[in-house]
């Protein structure tokens, strides 16, 4: 076989190989192409037009000279948007500063076995596989001004008081907040298995030297974790700028739509008014994306998700 | 060569499956469709409802099918008459419609139980204008009765009529009035005669009423907007309006903070909108004086721990001396696709005269649905006819409403958009964080945005 027969019987093998991923990653392009890359450009393309119950069938675009007309109006005098903004904004700063610490200190000490660690380990993973509608339903019963437990708690200390969490806005807010903030469950599960992948001769040989627990898990776990929390904190802090359940069930937003999430406004604006404004609800949808792109970038940066230890 | 094989084979199902998720779902509706079209030469139309519930559950919904499938049968020599049952009710109903119109299509005929459709449909050319059959046939227009004004667009037309309206004035407890030593509203006058009742009420201990962010306090605020010509006179102005900053709005969001929301306490107050159905919990449980709410709540006095017999409707007054206000929405009901043919618009026009007839209008009273939006409709007969206490409550309260002397439309058929922003105040105003001036400065910025 000279040279060229074998160079022949390469590209052929290595066309074939080809072939054969092609074939197989074709049904994931069609998918990803007629489920998110066509929905996405569709939206893109509509933030720039007028569209809403007047035009269903025919968005117009805005022209050149009014292209971020749509964009201009949400940043200036859309105040329900730039609440649902700031809102949103918080949610993911909440669960980056909240969640996710929390989270990571439960496996932590989950990952020691105490005693009890199986029964609070699946404990802690109910609120996630329970509907987040049912979730928001148990809230809206507890802060309920006239059957809550939080009422009857304040009534308690102080007979009277009157406690609505849900009729103020700052209350609210927190009142939202507190119904998604602590089930961190399946970021949990993640963290456990990724503590005990870690290779336990790391952890004997840092006995042997006399390290604490605490020098253990600062030194030796938490750095083998990293690109786990990185991940946890992306499906976090998603699960923050997307929030719409829990606000749809507790608050709808209220009051004085103080708890309205971009999530929440998109629907409000695209489905929820009797204006049908698609536009303004898709200009919201690109705003929300160009968030989420921002935000996977800057987490993988700081926790620098692509590089194992 | 075996694990070839099988990749091969996982790619086609693969592949296939993928074809298959994307191919056009329910088949089997439509060649059953066909098998009707096809078994027949009589035109058929499909008309789709949201009374999907059983009997048990909610008693009306088992008497409207009954009504369609005796009309179904009533001409099953003349049309097919396809009756079909939407689980996801009228918001359902709706959102297919929605989905329906991006891909050019519309039900032949559906019940949007008030969920309004036809501007959108409308503006896609999709629907019917019914003015012309209403204007030719003075019976059909006085079957409709107050939803042809209503639903009269600026253009002068009139896509949609309906069986029931939202007759709304309110209940109360006649019991805990005379304990409270309070005028029953019967004899009240004016307003005034409503702010020393509550008064009354609270002095007594009784919470004069439950209200959330929603509904019960829509109702009042729309009634109290009924007291003048001028503060009536803006409220018809309705979504036209360009600016909340007016006298009489303001005195009214006033009256809502400081007379209704203010005389209350947290508990009596849901702030979760319209899904916190406390405020008429509490009125059948006899713990509160009265209940904002239309005439379909007398089928909520029976068995009421409250006492059915202590239940009684009432109308608002105004400040026009022994003048009366009711709210009477229409909405969006029957509304019929514009790409029927001759036979088949026939057949759905003959459909909407059957249902807004005075026979059904009847039925429908004296079997405590609802309110029928006729003008023809006897009440003092129906007093007369009506056997059960509830039914002969909600004659009383259908009554009541038909006669007063100003009917308005509700809150959110009158303000569209704005009716969710108002509600969304409530709580605000409640704890005092509000005023009325901030909250018409918010409406009016909620006006700016929505432009």
């Amino acid at each position: 076989m000279n040279a060229s027969d074998t160079y022949r019987t390469k590209k052929k093998i290595f066309s074939k190989k080809n072939g054969f991923i092609l074939a197989f990653l074709l049904p994931g392009i069609i998918l990803f192409c007629a489920i998110y890359a066509y929905p996405l450009i569709e939206i893109f393309v509509t933030s720039f037009t007028k569209w809403n119950y007047k035009n269903f069938l025919h968005p117009e675009f805005l022209g050149w000279g009014h292209l971020f007309d749509n964009y201009i109006k949400l940043f200036t005098i859309d105040r329900n948007f730039q609440v649902a903004l700031v809102n949103s904004i918080k949610w993911v700063i909440l669960t980056m500063a909240v969640q996710i610490p929390f989270t990571v200190l439960v496996a932590l000490v989950l990952s020691g076995k105490p005693r009890g660690w199986k029964f609070t380990r699946n404990a802690f993973i109910i609120p996630n596989i329970i509907s987040t509608a049912a979730i928001g339903l148990i809230f809206l019963n507890i802060y309920s001004p006239s059957r809550g437990i939080i009422t009857e708690i304040c009534n308690w200390f102080s007979p009277g008081s009157n406690v609505s969490v849900l009729a103020n806005e700052t209350y609210a807010f927190w009142g939202v907040t507190f119904a998604f903030i602590l089930f961190g469950g399946s970021s949990c599960l993640l963290l456990i298995t990724q503590i005990f992948s870690i290779d336990s001769s790391i952890y004997e040989a840092a006995k042997v030297d006399g390290a604490s627990t605490l020098q253990t898990n600062l030194k030796i776990t938490l750095p083998l974790m990293r690109p786990m929390i990185g991940t946890v904190s992306v499906m976090a802090a998603n699960y923050g700028l997307l929030l719409y359940n829990e606000i749809a069930l507790i608050t709808q937003g209220g009051p004085d739509n103080a708890t309205y999430s971009l999530s929440y406004y998109i629907y409000k604006t695209a489905l929820g008014s009797t204006k049908l404004n698609f536009a303004r609800g898709n200009t919201a949808g690109v705003i929300q994306f160009l968030l989420g792109l921002l935000l996977v970038g800057m987490i993988n940066k700081a926790f620098r998700t692509n590089q194992s230890e | 060569m075996k694990r070839k094989v099988l990749s091969i084979l996982l790619c086609t199902v693969m592949t296939a499956a993928l074809f298959t998720g994307c191919g056009k779902g329910d088949s089997s509706s439509d060649s059953a469709k066909d098998s009707v079209d096809k078994g027949s030469e009589l035109p058929t139309i499909t008309f789709t409802h949201g009374y999907y519930h059983d009997e048990s559950e909610w008693a009306a919904a088992g008497e409207m099918r009954k009504i369609y499938e005796e009309f179904a049968e009533m001409h099953k020599g003349e049309f097919n008459f396809v009756i079909k049952a939407d689980e996801s009710g009228a918001e359902g109903i709706y959102n297919t419609a929605l989905n329906d119109l991006s891909a050019g299509g519309f039900y032949d005929i559906a019940d949007f139980g008030g969920w309004d459709i036809t501007p959108v449909a409308s503006s896609a050319d999709a629907i019917l204008d019914l003015k012309p059959y209403l204007d030719d046939d003075a019976d059909f227009k006085a079957g409709a009765g107050v939803c042809y004004d209503q639903n009269l667009t600026e253009d002068g037309k009139v896509y949609s009529v309906r069986e029931q309206i939202e007759g709304v004035g309110f209940w109360y407890n006649e019991a805990l009035f005379k304990e409270a030593g309070a005028a029953v509203p019967g004899d009240w006058k004016t307003w005034d005669d409503f702010n020393a009742a509550v008064d009354k009420l609270v002095a007594a201990e009784i919470t004069p009423f439950g209200l959330n962010a929603g509904w019960p306090t829509n109702i009042l605020l729309a009634a109290y907007n009924q007291r003048s010509a001028d503060s009536r006179e803006f409220y018809e102005g309705g979504r036209t309006v360009e600016s909340f900053d007016q006298a009489s709005f303001k005195e009214s969001l006033t009256f809502i903070q400081e007379k209704a929301l203010q005389k209350i306490d947290a508990a009596n107050f849901g702030p979760g909108g319209d899904d916190d159905e406390a405020y008429r919990s509490d009125f059948f449980a006899g713990k509160t004086a009265m209940l904002f709410n239309g005439v379909w709540d007398a089928g909520g006095t029976i068995d009421c721990e409250a006492g059915a017999e202590n239940i009684r409707p009432a109308v608002f007054p105004t400040d026009e001396s022994g003048k009366t206000a009711a709210l009477l929405s229409g909405g969006c009901g029957y509304v019929v696709s514009s790409k029927l043919d001759e036979k088949q618009t026939e057949a759905a026009i003959e459909f909407i005269k059957y249902m807004t007839s005075p026979e059904i209008a009847s039925r429908i009273i004296e079997k405590g649905i609802g309110m029928a939006p006729g003008t023809k409709v006897d009440y003092d007969a129906l007093a007369e006819k009506v056997e059960t206490d509830d039914a002969k409550l909600l004659v009383e309260a259908c009554r009541l409403c038909q006669n007063a002397d100003y009917k308005a439309l509700g809150l959110g058929n009158t303000f569209g958009d704005a009716e969710g922003e108002i509600q969304s105040k409530y709580a605000g105003l409640k704890d005092g964080s509000k005023t009325a001036d901030d909250v018409v400065k918010d409406l009016d910025d909620f006006l700016a945005a929505a432009e």
